[in-house]
């Protein structure tokens, strides 16, 4: 397996505090890696570096090979990194279509001359959007929604929005920040097989989560981080018995 | 939305808006009689209200299906066959067009000015509705309009319409300089600097004394009836149903006007449902979300001050020519405060509401002043009380979704 992303020393100061601090890894395409950490170990920060949002201090990110530690968030998407928002971040008033529809602007080319005139080539390129809307709305099972306010959702169903509006950028790598955050111990599960639905479309998947089960279930790759540092890595088994990991993280839970 | 809520919705309205206005409009005291007390004023207020809670019912049940977000080959229900729709609009515009045929001047005169401010809204309807940028100092791009117009005619002798598509580009330009720095900036800030913009603009007018006159105003209405720009045959195929110009090309203006006012509108709308537009929509939502989904928010943002700044500037082109002349203090921050009212009013995002908003606020006070003589002093004032007052019963405006309120 080759590496589709690669931090190298990757830091994240703000004003005194290394939110990340000299952060290496790798992840392998096609792998599921799971981020982890108690809370505020720098996991979000670590994702604001990668997607953009929040630029590394120093250090450098490469996704396949390219450095995109300094590029604009747009650009970055376009490359095919995607993300979910922790804090989930949906466009509220625009409905569940308009969402997913809209982050098709990644994949899409209609310039302001298209859109005043509808030609043929802006017409063809709106269905083929809503095709894909209506296509992953279904994927990730809200179907239902497709016509409701993103804000009017449950709660579960924001969360599979955010999933189904960052699949419709066309990623390569998805970035998942703790998806089964609020979800009851069933929305767990099936969230589990929905990621499990995402990487055998081909899609390298990375996430964040307090759920062990969650983690232990979908896993390939763990990478722990504690105090901005990264304090081991591997597959679960290693990472679940090694005691750096127990002792700052997961000694204090239920590690089955 | 059931019929029948809309109907107790309309008599309400009516009824509150005719308790209110009884000590207002029907109770006078004069001199000789002392007081006196009339309800045909009052009557007549909850008229126009019902008449307009009646409209606002239609185009919000209509909003439900062309507003913001509504994908766009939502139809409602009751939609005609697209040929019919066609013929129907076009039929609409036929009869607006010639409605100076009967009307007097005076209300020529008014519905241009209406139409001009609808431009404005709409246009403005860009930054702050959609793309959620609030711009305080909108008239400053009118301004450039208008006196760009005016400098060209007067001192180069351009015509009509290439003067008034340089208005257009001037405010356009102006408005890609302003949201350079702007870009950085959000909220509160933004607002300021726009605000600055406004003044500083109004500023320049008037302490520049060669060419714009400064506070002895420009003379912009030098040729009148030049808005025939359209000679020839054509020309007097198009022109000869409204006779003679009027004093100030009246007829022309209106026309122009209208036919700007449909374009603008045409476009607005378009854009409001297309790729572009959808990425302003989410920068509002969400900015940092719409960057993760690939939206460069440089573009999108300097791609929404130039072009609402453009409609303000063609907007500012035609009222040079509709009035006798240019004073700096027509662009003034109230003025500006009143154009963003127009857009609240109506609704964020709404260009229907954005109309409608223009139309209330500029149509509705010299209506009223019959039955309250001092209504244009209060204009601030109760501008202000309802903007308060929309932020507490309908924080998302007359004609806009109510999805933020469904969200909790
Ligand atoms: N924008 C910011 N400004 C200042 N401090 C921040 C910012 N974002 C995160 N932090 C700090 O960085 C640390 C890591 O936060 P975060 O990455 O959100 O942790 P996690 O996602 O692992 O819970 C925390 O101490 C947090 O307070
Ligand atoms: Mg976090």
């Amino acid at each position: 397996m080759t590496a589709l992303l690669e931090a190298r020393g990757v830091t994240k100061r703000f004003g005194g505090l290394a939110a990340v601090s000299d952060v290496s890894c790798t992840v392998a395409e096609g792998s599921v890696t799971a981020v982890i950490g108690p809370n505020g170990a720098g996991k979000t920060t670590f994702f604001n570096c990668i997607s953009g949002v929040a630029p590394p201090t120093s250090g450098e990110i490469l996704f396949r090979g390219v450095p995109i530690a300094r590029r604009a968030p747009h650009k970055i998407a376009r490359l095919g990194i995607a993300r979910t928002f922790q804090n989930i971040r949906l466009f509220r008033s625009m409905d569940a279509t308009e969402n997913v529809v809209a982050a098709r602007h990644c994949r899409t080319g209609a310039g302001i001359l298209d859109c005043l005139f509808r030609t043929r080539s802006e017409r063809a390129e709106e269905r083929n959007s809503r095709d894909i809307a209506a296509e992953l709305l279904e994927f990730t099972g809200i179907g239902r929604w497709a016509a409701s306010p993103a804000g009017s959702l449950p709660y579960g169903d924001q969360r599979r929005l955010e999933i189904a509006r960052a699949l419709a950028t066309e990623p390569d790598l998805l970035l998942l920040d703790e998806p089964a955050a609020g979800m009851n111990p069933k929305e767990s599960l099936d969230l589990v097989e929905l990621i499990r639905k995402i990487a055998a479309r081909g899609i390298t998947v990375v996430l964040i989560e307090h759920h062990m089960k969650v983690v232990m279930g979908i896993s390939t790759h763990i990478v722990v981080l504690d105090h901005g540092e990264k304090i081991a890595e591997g597959p679960p088994d290693a990472v679940r018995n090694d005691p750096r990991v127990i002792e700052a993280y997961l000694g204090k839970e239920d590690v089955s | 939305m059931t019929p029948f809520r809309a109907v107790l919705r309309v008599l309400l309205a009516s009824a509150v808006a005719f308790a209110i206005s009884i000590p207002f409009a029907s109770v006078r005291s004069t001199a000789e009689a002392g007081f006196t007390f009339d309800l045909r004023p009052a009557g007549t207020i909850a008229g126009v209200v019902a008449a307009a809670a009646i409209l606002g019912e239609l185009v919000r049940l209509a909003g439900r299906y062309l507003g913001p977000g509504a994908p766009r080959d939502a139809r409602p229900p009751f939609a005609l066959p697209a040929k019919a729709r066609g013929a129907a609009l076009a039929a609409a515009a036929l009869l607006v067009a010639l409605v100076p045929l009967w009307s007097g001047s005076g209300t020529v005169t008014m519905a241009t000015e209406a139409m001009i401010f609808a431009v404005i809204a709409v246009g403005l309807q860009i930054t702050i509705g959609m793309a959620g940028l609030l711009v305080l100092g909108h008239a400053g791009f009118w301004a450039v309009g208008a006196y760009t117009y005016g400098l060209l005619t007067i001192h180069l002798g351009w015509s009509f319409w290439p003067a008034m598509a340089a208005g257009g580009v001037a405010a356009a330009a102006m408005g890609f300089m302003v949201g350079l720095p702007a870009l950085r900036l959000r909220g509160d800030y933004l607002a300021v600097v726009t605000l600055g913009f406004g003044e500083a603009v109004r500023a320049v007018l008037k302490n520049e004394n060669k060419w714009t006159g400064g506070d002895a105003n420009l003379p912009s209405n030098l040729v009148p009836g030049q808005l025939r720009g359209v000679q020839g045959e054509i020309g007097q195929w198009i022109w000869q149903p409204y006779g003679t110009p009027g004093r100030n090309g009246d007829y022309e203006c209106y026309l122009t006007a209208l036919g700007l006012l449909a374009l603008c509108i045409f476009s607005v709308v378009r854009l409001a449902r297309s790729r572009e537009g959808r990425a302003l929509f989410a920068l509002r939502e969400d900015e940092t979300a719409a960057k993760c989904m690939g939206v460069d928010t440089v573009r999108t943002k300097l791609l929404a001050f130039t072009s609402s700044a453009m409609w303000a500037g063609l907007a500012g082109a035609l009222t040079a020519v509709q009035r006798d002349s240019l004073n700096p203090e027509l662009f003034d921050f109230n003025t500006s405060i009143l154009f963003v009212a127009m857009v609240v009013l109506g609704g964020l995002g709404s260009v229907a509401g954005a109309v409608l908003g223009a139309g209330a606020l500029w149509i509705l006070p010299p209506l009223l002043q019959d039955w309250f003589e001092d209504i244009t002093l209060y204009r601030p004032l109760v501008i202000g009380a309802l903007m308060a007052g929309m932020m507490v019963v309908r924080p998302e405006g007359l004609l806009g979704s109510r999805s933020r309120k469904a969200a909790g």
